[in-house]
């Protein structure tokens, strides 16, 4: 059985290359579409035509499409993501010191997300049509609808500016990092706490729980083993690809609050038409999110064996 | 057990939060810190790199360069002092002696030589001004051009222009610009990329050693964080400050706002080659169209001044006899007079996210004054250009920096046939004999007048609408003294300030 398995994992492997691929061919389609080339984007308006053409020499930009892809992928192939037009450095050297930043602020924002959002959902869950359910489900929808670059600059001015406890930015401590992640973390907790109360819901009306209550079993028992546990599978799901969503999805925090992450790197890249830098970032996330689905599924499999079934079956 | 648990936990986070001890990342440490915020973080610290800000700004605190500007005059700075030949041509540039670099190696005019034809390389503009540079001997420097050519001195003061360590240079490749080795006021002390730059006063600086100890320069990119960090005593000081945000600063005490003219100009830029703007009437009949206190007020909340001198040269020429004044009763005997009379107008007016679309609205509403309708594209910085470059435009509106304190030289890249790079200018060389002229003069003062004259000659033609001049600004922590505001907006060099 567990061969079967692997062989249904290398299978999900072996179809993401054609995806990173696709993904590459087509951000780097759409980056030669975009207006302006970087020589006079990085050296603006007043330089002279002769040093903008040195510099797009410089940077290989002015050979044919065609010819910049197929270099592009054969450097790829070999792990080489190039040179950033900007920093000239080489580009895994700049998302290597970024990586580490997004990576943190993802982690604990989930984290933070799972430990506010699954109680909450649970409680609305069991006081279901209760005052209180009402009132989760009230704070879920702000949390959810509220912009995530407002929610950041109000935490900036009550937490920084009026009563001066946290820095507004930075990464010197694990204070710079509170607000990030407070704001990374209760939008994703607002949908975690929706999705669990609605699993928790489904589960509660089945017959199994029926059958647990008829049995006259504690109801913190009926709640934690027969209805918690079987809940579960929609939301260990959600919360492994929400982990790999978050890792591309905190631009906004990252630069609200300065933080030097994935995300400030690519915002500062399509702005300064930073091929390679754009190129390797989209390649890396989209590389993240399709191993973080592939886990999602492995564990949900893992944990029902009516999926198991169904996945051996397809593999 | 679970309980006391999550309570020993929220205590503790409440701790962390409210002791009164743990002050505020960042926060201004005393007065041998400076913090300053900036937009950008650096992409290394190279002279030939100047992308961002933050890589102007440092270069300015880890290099010198042979001279800088004080009130568009070349001061010494590595230079003691220069002499100039009869024919302009050749420059003996003396260096100041016993001058260090960081890692204590002697600075001489071999290094200077090295710099200068690295920078040559990279940049072939800044070569075409260079037949030659030599050391003659330690502290001499021989600069050879190829034209008379007043902007080297721009050229030179540029920071492209810091002069290098050669053997640190040649030993340590590209790394010798993560590890910078200038003989600058402040070396490098730590670079935290995306997040902080320190540095900290060279000891041996040759023009003694800067009173503030420590400069940090904190990256934000959110204007609006940047802005709180300073009011809450984060930081101290910041940079172009936008318009709308002054208001906030100005009734807090513990922050001074200084203003001063910039060389930043906003302006329109009318294709002179195709489309409507090709007839000399409509220009014109735009240009007496605009109500320019009106594009201050709306546009820049009064802060800048009326713009009379075209976008190349108005730092030199004051444009008192530029006679494009708000009159939309003139404005409409030029349309009548054009060969477009009658008829229904239309024209874009393109304008990028850099510049925002508020002062394009009030020039539309203007020409709708006239019966001229005024369509608004907003684009990417990169598009504008492209369009520009291209002469895809009729009108663009844009509000850029002039750093070329030589007038002949602009209006020479600008105007001269075999030079035009925009449709703002004529190819057919109606201004090649005046420019040779110009060009061929030895003597300043007649230089100068043959240019303002040439110029008040082209922007009678309404090619360029000057609009408004914006203002430049620094807001810093009271107490800091020397402060200066720097027309361009980035070339702060932090070695003279210091706190009371």
């Amino acid at each position: 059985m567990f061969s079967e398995m692997n062989k249904y994992i290398a299978k999900r492997l072996v179809m993401m290359i054609p995806i990173v691929l696709g993904v590459t061919f087509l951000v780097f389609f759409i980056m030669s579409l975009l207006p302006g080339d970087p020589g006079r984007m990085i050296l603006g308006m007043g330089a002279k035509a002769e040093d903008v053409a040195a510099y797009n020499h410089r940077l290989g930009v002015d050979r044919p499409f065609l010819v910049r892809l197929v270099s592009y992928i054969g450097d790829l192939m070999h792990g080489d993501f190039g040179i950033s037009y900007r920093s000239m450095r080489p580009v895994s050297e700049e998302i290597a010191a970024c990586f580490p930043y997004t990576l943190k602020l993802a982690f604990a924002g989930s984290i933070v997300a799972y430990l506010i959002g699954i109680p909450l959902g649970l409680f609305s869950a069991i006081h279901q049509n209760s005052p209180l359910d009402f009132g989760g489900t009230f704070v879920s929808m702000l949390l959810a609808s509220i912009p995530q670059f407002w929610l950041g600059l109000m935490m900036i001015l009550l937490f920084s500016l009026h009563w001066k406890i946290l820095p507004t930015s930075g990464i010197g401590s694990f204070r710079n990092y509170i607000m990030p992640v407070l704001v990374t973390a209760l939008p994703e907790a607002a949908i975690m706490s929706r999705l669990t109360r609605t699993s928790m819901l489904d589960c509660i009306s089945q017959d199994y729980v029926r059958t647990a209550r008829a049995k006259g079993l504690p109801r913190a028992k009926v709640i934690w083993k027969h209805t918690f546990k079987n809940a579960l599978l929609p939301i260990i799901s959600t919360l492994i690809t929400s982990f790999g969503v978050s890792l591309g999805g905190t631009v906004v925090v990252e630069n609200i609050f300065s933080i030097p992450g994935i995300g400030n790197l690519l915002l500062t890249a399509i702005k300064a038409k930073d091929v390679p830098i754009v190129m390797a970032c989209t390649i890396l996330l989209s590389l993240i999110y399709c191993i973080f689905i592939l886990l999602a599924d492995i564990a949900v499999a893992g944990i029902d064996p009516r999926i198991r079934q169904i996945y051996l079956k397809k593999g | 057990m679970k309980k006391s648990l999550y309570l020993l936990a929220a205590g503790a986070a409440a701790l962390t939060l409210t002791v009164p001890g743990m002050a505020i990342a960042g926060e201004a440490a005393g007065n041998d810190t400076l913090n300053v915020v900036v937009t950008d973080d650096a992409s290394q610290f190279n002279p030939g790199v100047t992308n961002t800000y933050s890589d102007i700004m440092s270069l300015y605190q880890i290099y010198e360069r042979l001279v800088y500007y004080i009130d568009g005059e070349p001061v010494p700075q590595l230079a003691e002092s220069w002499e100039a030949s009869e024919d302009k041509l050749t420059y003996m540039f003396h260096l100041r002696p016993d001058t260090y670099f960081q890692n204590g190696e002697k600075l001489t005019a071999e290094d200077v030589v090295y710099s200068i034809n690295r920078r040559c390389e990279e940049s072939p503009s800044t070569a075409s001004k260079f037949a030659s540079v030599t050391a003659l001997d330690e502290n001499t420097v021989e600069i050879k051009l190829t034209r008379i050519c007043e902007s080297i001195f721009s050229s030179l003061a540029s920071p492209g222009m810091g002069i290098l360590c050669k053997s640190y240079c040649e030993e340590n490749g590209d790394d010798a610009f993560l590890k910078p080795n200038g003989s600058g006021a402040y070396q490098l002390k730590e670079w935290v990329k995306g997040s902080q730059i320190q540095f900290e006063a060279f000891e041996n600086y040759g023009g003694g050693k800067a009173p503030i100890e420590y400069l940090n320069f904190n990256i934000i990119t959110d204007s609006s964080t940047a802005l709180i960090s300073l009011e809450n005593g984060e930081n101290d000081f910041m940079l172009n400050l936008s318009a709308s945000d002054f208001a906030l600063v100005e009734g807090n005490e513990e922050l001074t706002v200084q203003t001063a003219p910039s060389h930043s100009q906003a302006g329109l830029v009318l294709n002179v080659q195709n489309g409507v703007t090709a007839d000399e009437n409509v220009r014109k009949a735009i240009a007496c169209a605009i109500d320019r206190d009106a594009v201050n007020v709306v546009g820049f909340d009064g802060t800048g001044t009326v713009a009379t001198g075209s976008f190349e040269d108005f730092l030199y020429y004051d444009g008192e006899d530029y006679t494009y004044s708000y009159d939309p009763e003139k404005a409409k005997e030029y349309l009548a007079a054009s060969e477009y009379a009658g008829s229904d107008i239309t024209v874009t007016i393109k304008t990028s996210d850099n510049y925002g679309d508020i002062v394009p609205q009030v020039i539309q509403q203007n020409l709708a004054e006239i019966g001229i309708t005024a369509n608004i594209e907003s684009m990417d910085i990169g598009s504008q250009s492209e369009d520009w470059l291209n002469g895809n435009f009729e009108i663009i509106y844009q509000a850029g920096s002039e750093i070329t304190p030589d007038l002949s030289e602009s209006l020479y890249s600008a105007y001269y046939s075999a030079n035009v790079w925009s449709a703002s200018a004529w190819s057919d060389g109606r201004y090649d004999g005046q420019l040779d002229a110009i060009m061929a003069e030895t003597d300043t003062q007649k230089r100068t007048e043959l240019c303002c004259s040439l110029l008040q000659e082209i922007m009678a033609t309404a090619n360029e609408i000057p609009l408004v001049v914006k203002s430049g600004n620094i807001v810093y922590r009271t107490g800091l003294q020397n402060t200066y505001v720097d027309p361009n907006g980035m070339f702060y060099c932090f070695k003279d300030f210091s706190w009371e």
